[in-house]
This record gives C-alpha cells, structure tokens and sequence, in this order.
C-alpha cells in the first residue's frame, strides 16, 4: 500500500509538530526543577500522539 | 420513538445530576477571575476532558454521523488534522505566551500584541458569532426533545435555557468544567454503545467494509484523504484549509477553547490538558463517524443516495430507533443530552467573558470593580441564553443546513485570525498596522471567495494566505513595537 501525496504530506506535518513538541518547546518552556519520569513526561505522550498520527496516515493516507 | 419508563428516568437522573452537580461547583465564587477563569484551580485532566467536550456536542454528533453516510471516513480529519494536529501545536508552541501574559481572552492578547482595533474586532465578530452558535445548540436540543419526549420548540428550548442559565449564571468556568468533565464520562459509552450495536447487527468489520464497497456511489468512502477531484473534500484543501488553516484558528484562537487552559491550575497542567485532548480525540473521530458507514451497511437502501434535498440529520435517529433496546436507549440520549448541555454552556460563558473583558471594561466603564464585572458576567449569561433562543427560531427556519453554515461563518474570519496569532507569536516584525491591514484583506478576501462559490475550505485558506501576505508587506514598511513592550507575547521575547 503505498503512501499518497495527501498522505505524505500530513505525516511530514506531524514530523514538524515532532520537532517542535522535542526541540523547539524546550527552548520556550522555563526548565523544571527535576525532569519527570515518563509516564508523567508531558512531551513523551505528545510525541506517541504525533507518532501514532503519523503511522495513522502513512498507512492509510 | 417511545421511551420505557427505564428511559425515561435515566435521562431525567442525567439531567438533576448534571444540573447538581453545577450548582454544587457554583460555591465560592468571589471575584470575576473566579468566575471567568475558575480561579485557575481546573486540574489538567479537567481541563482536556472539558476541552474535547466543547468541541463536540449533539450536532456533531449528527452531523458527522450524516457526512460519514455521506463522504466516508475523510470526515475524520476534522479531528485527525483539524484538532490533534493544532492542539499538540498550541500545547508547546502557542499555549506558553497565552499563559505568560496573563490574558483572560484570546482577543485581549491580540490587542496587546497589536492594537486595540484589532481586539475590538475579534472580540465583536466572535460575540456575535457565539450568540448564533447559542442559537444553533438550542435549536439542536429542540429537535431531539421534541423527537423525543414530543415537547414543543418553544417548551424544549425554554427548559434547557432554563437549566444550563441555573448553573452558569451562577457558577461560571468551574461549574462549566465540572458539568462537562460529567458530560465527557457520558459521552464516550454513549457513541461506543451505538458502533457495538451496530457492528454486532451488520455482522463485523470485514462485512461492513464489503457491503459499503459494493455500493455504486462508495468509490471513495474508505479513503482518509480523497482524490483531488472529490466533490466536497479534495485532500489538498483537507490538508492546506482544514490542517494549515481553520483547525490551528479553531483550537488555537476560539476562546471557548483556550478559556479552559487558561483556567488551569498551572502552565504544565495547561500543556497536558492539551495533550489529554489530543489522545482522546485518537478514537473519539472513529466513534462519530462509524455510525454513517454502519447505516450505508444496513439502510442504505432506504436512506437512498445522498443527493440534492437528503436530509443527513436522519441517519443517527434512524439507527437509535432501530438498533438500541430500552434501558440503552436512555444511556444514549443522556449522551446526546450530554453533548447540548455541555456545548451551549461553553458557548455563553466564554461569550459573557468576551463581553464583560474586551467590550465592556475598556469602552464603557474602564473603573469598573471587580464585583460589578462579575454581577455583569452572570448577568449576561441569562441576556445571552435569551438572545439565543429569540434568534433560535430565525435559525431553525431559514438555515436547512447549520453545521455547513457554521463552518462557513467560521471561515470568514478565521483566516485573518490565524494569520495574526501566527505572525504575532513568531516575529517580533509583525507590526499594529500590519495586524489592521492583515485583518482587514483577510475578511474581504474570505468573504469575495465565498461570493463566487468557493469551497469553505479552500475560502479559509485563500484568506490566511492573502492575511499573511498583507501582514508581511506592510510590517516591511511600517515602525514595530519596542521588545519591551512585546516581553511575553512573542517567541524568544520572554
């Protein structure tokens, strides 16, 4: 099943929201105290949202 | 469509719990940051549950039930690309110097970046646009009371402007968040009941997927992003309209949305109420749109072709009469109940915020107390319930189709809006004038595109390019704000 326009378009928006939500938000957010183990990460569950909207459209797009 | 006793009770529980539960969350209600904001206190599971329910009620539902029959699954990027996508977006790019600022308002933080005009402008255009959403809820409860319990038009839109008016006029943000985070639990059993049922009577997936496929008029209906010939949603205006332009103004910019994370208890429950939104909404599209394609398995015989006149408000009743035995069925209306209340209460309370905070306080009475704004904010609660139930009825007889006429409301300014929060959020370039002119090309484009006959979707993106385009020209040639005045408005200016 191979990947559409359509579809290779979102997943590369998606990969931009990656970027965003790993390396730009950092720089905008004020550092915590302590990093959060994961499952109490706010940015590890953004990014398996955005990853799993990729696989979505990548599969299906 | 005859309710057992069973039925009957469980939405009459449904509609004292809730109406309880709001007056509960009404104590303690003091100044108007109380009020408007909730006193900052929502936590962030509250927060996304009352984030997903604001955006879907009753007529989503239905709607997207109808356009599922319809279209098929491209209907799901309305939360695919239009929700998921910007409300990650807005999590970590935009939500930090909403919060930073201190705003209360989405069209106050315009008018600090800007100008004052271009505050003035969205907060008037989102009033009035608000007011005729109260309308449309109204209406949408009508239809289902009257369907339902045969009450009147008029007796079904007093008694909910009645019971949602009790707990907003006195509880404000909290008691709205509470009611809603209800609401959501409701909710999400509810649209499930119906694919299970429905799954169970066409005899599974595969045989579901095989009996649509077999239709004449179906060519597309399992495809996420259609061909670019597509009648209604050609991908490239799913992705370039829906993706780039009306989703990121909806959930960035509409302020029944972004009061909610406004009101959190901090910045990092904002950012994760966000995020809780945004994984609820991974299956909460699966479950509006499936019922469409389940009907096309078993009635599409007698629904027929959608053609000119179909009236896709009748597929979901038509499935709740057939497949939902009693005692389920008052679950599922306490659902559809749900989603009314929950989206008519979102509405007039950011309404009433709008009004009382970039209307009333700068240009009536700039030294207004504290307990006045917060007598006014209640008081505009009941003013705006009963403006919309006047206008309820111009809207359920001169609009055959309100969830295309939002849209298209909607798409008249969104554009611009997008384009302004953009461009003020990312550079410090942007200038007021650029934000005026921006504004102002972005409206008169979006309404010239809807003239000639546009697809709404492309008529959002025609006006963000030609806003953005305007916006970049004219901040060439004009002053911009010193960076102390942009201190907490503008990326890499904190």
């Amino acid at each position: 099943m191979g990947i559409d326009p359509g579809g290779l378009l979102v997943v590369l928006l998606y990969a931009a929201c990656l970027g965003v939500i790993l390396f730009v938000s950092p720089k905008l957010v004020a550092p915590a105290a302590a990093t959060p183990p994961w499952w109490r990460n706010v940015r590890f569950w953004a990014s398996l949202v955005a990853v799993a909207q990729m696989v979505v459209y990548a599969v299906w797009g | 469509m005859t309710l057992s006793p069973l039925d009957l009770g469980l939405i009459v529980l449904y509609l004292l719990t809730v109406t309880g539960l709001g007056l509960w969350a009404s104590r303690g209600i003091r100044t108007s940051r109380d009020y408007f904001l909730a006193g900052k206190s929502i936590p962030w599971w509250a927060a996304g549950m009352s984030l997903v329910v604001s955006d879907i009620g009753a007529k989503d539902m239905i709607g997207l039930a109808g356009d599922g029959y319809r279209y098929g699954v491209v209907m799901m990027n309305f939360d695919f690309v239009g929700c998921i996508l910007p409300v990650l977006l807005a999590a970590f790019l935009f939500m930090p110097f909403f919060w930073g600022s201190n705003v209360t308002t989405i069209p106050e933080y315009l008018g600090r970046r800007y100008n004052p005009s271009v505050r003035t402008f969205f907060a008037v255009v989102w009033s009035l646009f608000m007011l005729a959403t109260v309308a449309t809820i109204l209406v949408s409860a009508a239809a289902m009371f009257e369907g339902l319990l045969g009450w009147s038009f008029w007796f079904s839109v007093g008694v909910t402007s009645v019971l949602v008016g009790l707990y907003t006029a006195s509880g404000g943000l909290r008691a709205v968040v509470v009611t809603e985070v209800f609401s959501c639990v409701v909710l999400i059993p509810g649209a499930t009941l119906i694919c299970v049922l429905g799954i169970r009577e066409v005899g599974g997936v595969s045989t579901l997927m095989a009996k649509v496929s077999a239709l004449s008029w179906t060519r597309e209906h399992f495809e996420l992003l259609p061909s670019s010939s597509h009648p209604a949603y050609p991908w490239p205006a799913v992705v370039l309209g829906l993706g780039i332009v009306l989703g990121p103004a909806y959930w960035i910019g509409n302020q029944a949305i972004v009061q909610r994370t406004l009101g959190a208890s901090s910045e990092d429950d904002a950012r994760a109420s966000y995020v809780f939104c945004a994984a609820i909404k991974l299956v909460f599209p699966v479950l509006l749109v499936l019922p469409g394609l389940i009907a096309l398995a078993l009635y599409a015989e007698e629904l027929g072709p959608p053609g000119a006149g179909w009236d896709a408000n009748q597929v979901l009743p038509l499935m709740v009469k057939r497949l939902v035995p009693p005692g389920a069925l008052g679950i599922l209306m306490g659902a559809f109940i749900a989603g009314v209340m929950a989206n008519l209460e979102s509405y007039i309370n950011s309404a009433s915020t709008l009004l009382v905070t970039d209307l009333y306080r700068p240009f009536v009475r700039p030294r207004a107390s504290d307990e006045e704004c917060l007598a006014l904010g209640r008081f505009l609660v009941v003013g705006l319930l009963l403006g919309g139930a006047l206008f309820s009825y111009q809207v359920k007889t001169r609009f055959a189709s309100v969830f295309e006429a939002f849209q298209t409301f909607l798409s008249f300014f969104q554009g611009a809006l997008f384009a302004l929060l953009l461009f003020g959020m990312l550079t410090r370039r942007a200038t007021a004038e650029g934000g005026v002119a921006g504004m102002l090309v972005g409206v008169a484009t979006a309404a010239a595109l809807t003239a000639t006959g546009q697809l709404y979707l492309w008529t959002a993106f025609g006006s963000f390019v030609a806003a953005s385009a305007t916006l970049v020209a004219v901040s060439l040639f004009t002053t911009r704000k010193p960076d102390d005045e942009l201190r907490g408005l503008v990326c890499w200016i904190r």
